[in-house]
């Protein structure tokens, strides 16, 4: 599985309730699908599968909008 | 979620982004109350910062104009014109008398400050805090410049309670002159005597607060925010932010609504209301509907008890602005 895809698996299971398909584009925080509380659920994940670990100033809206900003953003912490 | 005294936006900025704190500046009129505050009786001061808002009330313009409208709508067609500019004259006064108060509170003795700001319900805050699961110490933007001084008592009184700031820009930005006589006082800057710290959208340094038990003071009504639920509020459904109730759920802090009410200098109170929990059932989104409507009516009752001591009034067009506000951008929402 890819880092999009892995990510996207794991907001979908967070979002089960909805039922929404996520995809790689996906509008996660503009369309309401995630909040704060589900932000830190993606951070946890984010720091336990791929081994980095997200300061608090990088959790911002620009890297958290859809799963391939979060991908990019872990492809650029793993790569520093 | 939105952490206290946040003003709606009034230029467009990145989203998530926060500038460089604006320079210091030397000294100002407030300074002179600041530094007069022991030589002039309390009440002299306030007679005049009365004064300068019923000036500002006087003179007119824009924001007078929209916190007249804000209160004829709610006031609706049955008030008549004088009851609208009698809360509206009151909403200017008021203003300065807050600011006075926020100014002079750190400079008070504990024992002034008591009697400044009496609170009722601090049984309740005791109760809360004996859970152990920290504390959302939930106030509005009804009076919320008074919030502040209720924070300093009560963290003086030895609660464990810092207020989530939705920017590292102060909004009470103190002066250069400021600064010098608060170190020369032995008290740190207001920022300090309240335990800001910064926390928007990243909550992170709010739930590790709760792990230790300590209460964080935020708003419930303010808007910038990712999330939002639809609820009953006077006589409209609008939409209110989620983040407090949200946060509380998962991590199962508890909920103790705060309303300030009253004006300075000696006629105001702290509310502290029935703590609560937000369940965790199967349906999440019902679980903070819930509390979020009864956040939302309680704070329409002090409201409208205490009309002019709601900050949101100086938005232009107010309902409208509220009830269209989760159409606009997630990075329009963010700007401070």
């Amino acid at each position: 599985m890819s880092t999009e895809d892995k990510i996207a698996a794991f907001v979908e299971k967070m979002t089960a309730e909805g039922g929404t398909k996520i995809t790689a584009e996906t509008s996660l925080l503009d369309s309401g699908i995630i909040d704060s509380t589900g932000i830190l659920e993606v951070v946890s994940f984010i720091e336990s599968e791929f081994g980095i670990r997200v300061q608090d100033e990088e959790i911002v809206p620009e890297h958290f909008e859809n799963v391939r900003f979060i991908a990019a953003f872990v492809e650029s912490k793993k790569k520093s | 979620m939105t952490a206290v005294a946040s003003s709606p936006p009034a230029a467009p900025a990145p989203a998530g982004k926060t500038s460089a704190p604006p320079p210091r500046p030397l000294a100002s009129l407030g300074d002179l109350a600041y530094l007069i505050y022991p030589l002039v009786p309390t009440r002299w001061l306030f007679a005049l910062a009365r004064l300068r808002g019923r000036a500002q009330y006087r003179r007119g313009g824009p924001v007078c104009e929209a916190v007249r409208a804000n209160i004829a709508d709610i006031l609706g067609a049955g008030a008549g014109a004088g009851e609208a500019e009698r809360h509206t004259r009151e909403f200017f006064e008021n203003q300065q008398l807050q600011n006075l108060l926020v100014m002079l509170a750190p400079r008070m003795s504990d024992e002034t400050l008591a009697r400044v700001m009496p609170i009722e319900g601090l049984d309740r805050l005791d109760r809360a805090y004996a859970q152990k699961k920290g504390v959302v110490f939930l106030g509005s933007h009804l009076n919320s410049v008074m919030l502040f001084v209720a924070v300093v008592l009560l963290r003086r009184k030895g609660y464990d309670i810092r207020i989530a700031m939705p920017t590292m820009k102060d909004p009470w930005l103190q002066t250069q002159v400021r600064m010098l006589a608060d170190r020369l006082a032995g008290r740190g800057s207001l920022r300090e005597q309240l335990g800001a710290f910064f926390a928007q959208f990243n909550i992170r340094p709010i739930v590790e607060r709760f792990a230790q038990n300590t209460a964080v003071g935020m708003t419930g009504d303010g808007w910038h925010s990712a999330s939002f639920v639809e609820v009953e509020f006077m006589g409209r459904r609008v939409p209110f932010t989620t983040g407090a109730m949200g946060m509380a759920r998962s991590t199962g802090a508890v909920i103790v609504p705060a309303f300030m009410v009253g004006r300075p200098p000696f006629g105001v109170r702290m509310l502290i209301e029935e703590p609560f929990t937000v369940p965790k059932t199967g349906q999440p989104k019902h679980d903070v509907q819930e509390r979020v409507q009864r956040y939302a009516g309680l704070l329409e009752k002090h409201i409208r008890a205490d009309l002019a001591g709601w900050q949101h009034l100086t938005v232009p067009h107010l309902f409208e602005t509220m009830t269209t506000w989760t159409q606009r951008s997630l990075s329009d929402r963010y700007v401070l």
